[in-house]
């Protein structure tokens, strides 16, 4: 696959952040997290946030994914300006577009791979039949047929996060927010699970916006973002230097 | 959806051990608690209910207002009454009188002694008493004819089960004094529920008044009346057209009422009035001689409330609990909110959670009342289950409280959890390891009310131990009371000496008296005299004989006891008590002359004799009343009870002597006594059921509030596992973690008990004001009542602070 028809799946911006600042607390202890962020991010691109901790990356990442909210300046999410959004919306979105990914899995302990990969889908009241054969085909597909009666505390840390990538993946999102998503991987996982992610954006167009600290997994995607002390410090295209394993 | 929350509901209830127990201990604790409260209250309510025509059935009475303005009540009228009553108003479908006492009846040579009512034809057309044998009706619209329940039936006859009919037909003699009267036996009825305030064994026809007099005394009878109203007769109407009918009914009874100061002048001053039914139980006010008592539902209430309190503490563990374990949750819930779950579908599942720990708890509850049922019947003195409940009375509470409490416990997770902003619990920021406020909050209520209960507790012991051991003024240590109501007065002299010569040689026998009352036992009996200023004022009377105040080591402290040598004493001489001469203002007592207010048993007015030192006759609610010793022998209390005075060795061997001399004197009659000192303490039955009530309530709130502890520690030592490794390093020793990790909850202890301490003095003092003697309420029962609630919540927080402070610390470090 070229670098132009790379190009060419990349469409109208997904995302638009036009000066948005983030503070937390009032006064003498407010502290700035986020200042004056403006970003674009098109469809079908892969983006890496890097910085030093506490550069506001995640913070970023949560304004974008609807889970925390600017103080100031404005996201855009497909056009629509998020601040404006109700709950019932919001809630809408997460239900349709958008898939998480967390450094710490965050699998629902009580429930089994199969139930966990199920829950999204019945927010979503997708009927059961139709259920039953979309988390068939993700257990398929990331070849945990063997696993789906485990709990997630039976699973390796590799395994975990695959459950976590097929969890977000199961609602066909336009994108997914990955926060560290190999945080807490041996590297090999951690290769596997970003091959996967690139895999994804490749392939399947989704658009990817990952925070890690690992300068390795940054060359995964198109764009880095690097951040420093709440601001953009530099914004850089990646080479394609390096092959990807395309199966997975 | 439903199906995944209760999966996970489910998972985490089994994989919670400690925490799931409690809840489930606890609630289930709380609600068995209130299942059994629930019977009672159910039925003081449900008295009288279960007549067909109850809400047209209506008591009549009369109102009236005193001089003072106060409110009296008269349930009692002439045998007269009800008849003219009836026919005076047509909107009256029937009315019954009704008059019941204990009466003797006899078949064979056997006498029994069964509760006899007297009752007009239409009672059983108005109430609903099944038959199940002859016909109730035609019974007792003939006079010589008998209805009996199955209770009376198999005493009298020995019949039972399915031959209810044999006993129709056969005759029963009821004995009143010398006379004897024969009954056929025409019905046999179900047993009287234990919901009625009718009761009675055996019922004849009122026509039989005159001569079995039941429950009537000197100045003629009064009845219980009855009507059943029309199906469309407003009640409020129909007393709005009783004026006329009153005036003319009641004038003469008003006119000696007023005389006597008892009714106030004005014209509106009294009115005959109805009352429902199921209304009469409930009402304390309206004296009832014939009835059950009436149950004052301030108690219902009272129950009630400590029923939904200890439930209170169950839920605040609930809630403790979830606030302690919402750091696990709170992660559960971000990751709903972030797969598309709203704010109310998370309210939702966190409510349908606690609604059905609640409702496990409550079916768990249930089987735990009904194992206790029998203790709890034992305790309250009743005879409940919860059978007697109607079962759609059942779910509807089963309902009704498994929702309640369900969405109460799960307030916390519902409402606080739900907001969670999933951006922060993802990222892992955890709250502090110290507990909240609300938590704080909701631990001081539950101490507050433990240690509530608990001095009340020990309020209540200390007044109920002085009242049972207070100096009642005479020596009841000993004393047999047998019940000689039955004897016939012409023979009470021989009867009474021939116990004097059959026992009095008995070594064990020490003294044998003869008695109109036995204070506590039998009854009383008190009319009006005349005090200094010629004022009318009440007093007790008590027929006694020359042995009564050394029988009872009564103290003579004017004048002299009745004397055997002087004959003139039983005619015209009185003995009375301190309090008679306090308040009746009588300067020199001995050798005065007391006048009665009505012609009385005394052609010429009695000379007091002696003064007897004030001795409390009646429970220690009040105050010693007036009272007066008389040896008349046209008193009608002459001999309604023999005095026996028992050596302490061979209590039984006393009592089988003076049975068979009984059985000699008066063949066939039941032989009936109490101990003198038992009766007293009947007298304070209530009050030690109510200590029982208290006692078992304090017991299960601390038990609950401690296991909500037990729990809370375990996590909030587990939140604190790094400290104590950090502090174990720096050198802290295992008594100085353990005491650090007990100190936050000891305080809370404490809070509780300043709250509770005020609130418990108040209640306590109130129920106090009811004893005319009481004990005073010291410091040292609060102080007390924190220091046992202190140790135990100290013993169950420092076995788990003790643990983790001897961890060893490498341990707890390594994780971090």
């Amino acid at each position: 696959m070229s670098e132009d028809t790379q190009v060419q799946t990349l469409g109208d911006p997904i995302y638009e952040l036009r000066g948005v600042s983030r503070s937390f607390g009032s006064g003498l202890n407010q502290a700035h997290v986020l200042n004056g962020i403006s970003l674009d991010i098109a469809q079908g691109e892969f983006v890496s946030i890097v910085g030093p901790s506490g550069s506001g990356k995640s913070t970023l990442l949560n304004i974008m994914g609807m889970l925390d909210a600017p103080t100031r300046g404005s996201c855009y999410f497909m056009g629509q300006a998020t601040h404006e959004l109700g709950e019932r919306q919001r809630v809408t979105i997460h239900r349709e577009h958008i898939g998480f990914v967390f450094q710490a899995y965050h699998l629902i302990d009580e429930m089994t791979v199969y139930e966990n990969l199920e829950t999204p889908l019945l927010y979503r009241k997708v009927k059961s039949a139709e259920r039953k054969s979309k988390v068939a085909e993700m257990l398929d597909r990331f070849s945990m047929v063997a696993k789906k009666d485990l709990f997630p505390e039976q699973l390796s840390g590799g395994q975990k996060q695959l459950v976590g990538i097929a969890r977000a993946l199961i609602i066909e999102p336009r994108v997914i927010l990955a926060d560290e998503p190999t945080g807490n991987l041996h590297s090999s996982q951690g290769d596997k699970i970003m091959d996967l992610l690139s895999g994804l954006n490749r392939d399947e167009g989704v658009t990817i916006v990952q925070v890690t600290h690992n300068e390795r997994y940054t060359e995964y995607g198109h764009t880095v973002v690097e951040l420093l002390d709440g601001s953009i410090n530099a914004v850089s295209q990646v080479e394609r230097a390096r092959s990807t394993n395309p199966s997975l | 959806m439903i199906k995944n929350y209760l999966k996970v509901a489910l998972r985490r209830f089994r994989r919670g051990g400690t925490h799931a127990a409690v809840n489930v201990i606890g609630l289930s604790l709380g609600m068995a608690t209130c299942a059994l409260i629930f019977m009672l209250v159910h039925h003081e309510w449900s008295y009288d209910r279960f007549h067909e025509n109850a809400s047209r059935i209506h008591r009549v009475y009369l109102e009236y207002v005193s001089p003072e303005g106060e409110t009296g009540y008269q349930a009692m009228m002439t045998p007269d009454f009800t008849p003219t009553f009836k026919s005076t108003f047509p909107q009256l479908e029937g009315a019954t009188r009704l008059a019941a006492s204990g009466r003797d009846f006899k078949v064979g040579n056997q006498t029994t002694r069964h509760m006899l009512a007297e009752v007009d034809p239409d009672f059983f057309e108005m109430f609903t008493f099944p038959v199940l044998a002859g016909d109730a009706v035609a019974s007792i619209t003939d006079p010589t004819s008998m209805v009996v329940t199955t209770e009376a039936a198999s005493a009298l006859f020995d019949v039972t089960g399915e031959n209810w009919s044999q006993a129709i037909g056969q005759t029963v003699t009821i004995l009143v004094g010398d006379e004897a009267y024969d009954f056929n036996v025409g019905a046999v009825l179900a047993p009287i529920p234990n919901n009625s305030s009718i009761t009675f064994d055996v019922a004849i026809s009122f026509e039989n008044y005159d001569n079995i007099r039941v429950g009537g005394n000197n100045w003629g009878g009064r009845t219980s009346t009855y009507a059943l109203l029309g199906e469309s007769v407003d009640p409020e109407a129909l007393e709005a057209s009783f004026t006329s009918f009153t005036d003319l009914e009641f004038g003469t009874y008003v006119e000696d009422m007023r005389n006597a100061d008892r009714i106030a002048d004005d014209g509106d001053a009294y009115r005959l009035k109805l009352q429902a039914l199921p209304a009469m139980h409930s009402d304390i006010d309206v004296w009832v001689p014939y009835e059950a008592d009436a149950h004052n539902p301030r108690y219902s209430m009272i129950l009630a409330a400590i029923g939904m309190l200890i439930l209170l503490i169950a839920c605040i563990n609930f809630m403790t609990l979830s606030v302690g374990q919402s750091t696990i949750r709170a992660r559960e819930v971000g990751v709903r909110k972030v797969l598309g779950a709203t704010q109310g579908q998370v309210a939702k599942q966190h409510w349908g959670e606690s609604i059905v720990i609640a409702g496990v708890s409550l079916g768990i509850g249930l089987l735990l009342a009904a194992a206790a049922t029998p203790a709890f019947n034992n305790l309250t003195g009743t005879e409940l289950s919860l059978g007697q409940v109607s079962p759609v009375l059942i779910i509807v509470a089963v309902v009704f409280l498994t929702v309640v409490v369900g969405v109460f416990a799960g307030a916390y997770p519902a409402m606080i959890l739900s907001r969670f902003m999933p951006a922060r619990v993802l990222k892992g920021v955890v709250s502090s390891p110290r507990l909240g406020m609300l938590t704080r909050a909701l631990i001081v209520l539950q101490f507050t009310i433990s240690i509530g209960l608990i001095a009340s507790t020990g309020i209540m012991t200390k007044q109920l131990g002085f009242l049972l051991t207070t100096d009642l003024g005479f020596d009841d240590d000993f004393v047999l009371a047998v019940d000689t109501r039955q004897v016939a007065r012409s023979e009470a002299d021989g009867v009474i000496g021939y116990f004097r010569d059959q026992l009095l040689a008995q070594e064990d026998i020490k003294g044998i008296a003869r008695a109109g009352t036995a204070f506590a036992a039998y009854g009383s009996d008190r009319n009006g005299w005349a005090d200094a200023s010629g004022i009318n004022r009440s007093a007790y009377n008590f027929g006694v004989d020359e042995d009564w105040a050394d029988v009872l080591d009564m103290e003579i402290v004017a004048g002299r006891n009745f004397d055997k040598n002087r004959p003139s004493d039983a005619t015209n001489a009185i003995l009375v008590n301190e309090a008679l001469v306090r308040e009746f203002e009588i300067d020199d007592p001995v050798g005065y002359v007391m006048t009665n207010w009505l012609q009385w048993v005394y052609e010429e007015s009695p000379t007091i004799v002696g003064v007897v030192k004030d001795f409390n006759y009646r429970s220690l609610h009040e105050e010693v009343a007036p009272a007066i010793m008389n040896m008349h022998p046209d008193y009608y209390n002459y001999f309604q009870t023999m005095l026996v005075k028992l050596g302490p060795d061979d209590v039984a061997g006393s009592l089988r002597k003076i049975e068979q001399a009984w059985s000699e004197v008066l063949p066939g009659k039941p032989f009936a006594y109490v101990f003198m000192d038992d009766a007293f303490a009947a007298r304070y039955e209530t009050e030690q059921r109510w200590r029982s009530l208290v006692t078992y309530s304090s017991a299960l709130a601390i038990i609950i509030a401690c296991l909500g502890l037990f729990a809370l520690a375990i996590l909030v030592v587990n939140r604190r596992t790094k400290e104590i490794g950090i502090r174990k390093v720096l050198g802290a020793s295992v008594a100085g973690v353990t005491a650090l990790l007990s100190r936050e909850f000891a305080i809370l202890v404490v809070i509780g008990s300043v709250v509770a301490s005020p609130l418990a003095y108040l209640a306590m003092n109130s129920w106090l004001s009811g004893f005319a003697f009481t004990v005073s309420i010291g410091p040292w029962v609060f102080v007390g009542a924190t220091l046992v609630t202190l140790a135990v919540a100290l013993v169950t927080v420092g076995v788990h602070a003790m643990r983790a402070a001897r961890a060893n610390p490498v341990r707890a470090l390594r994780y971090e």
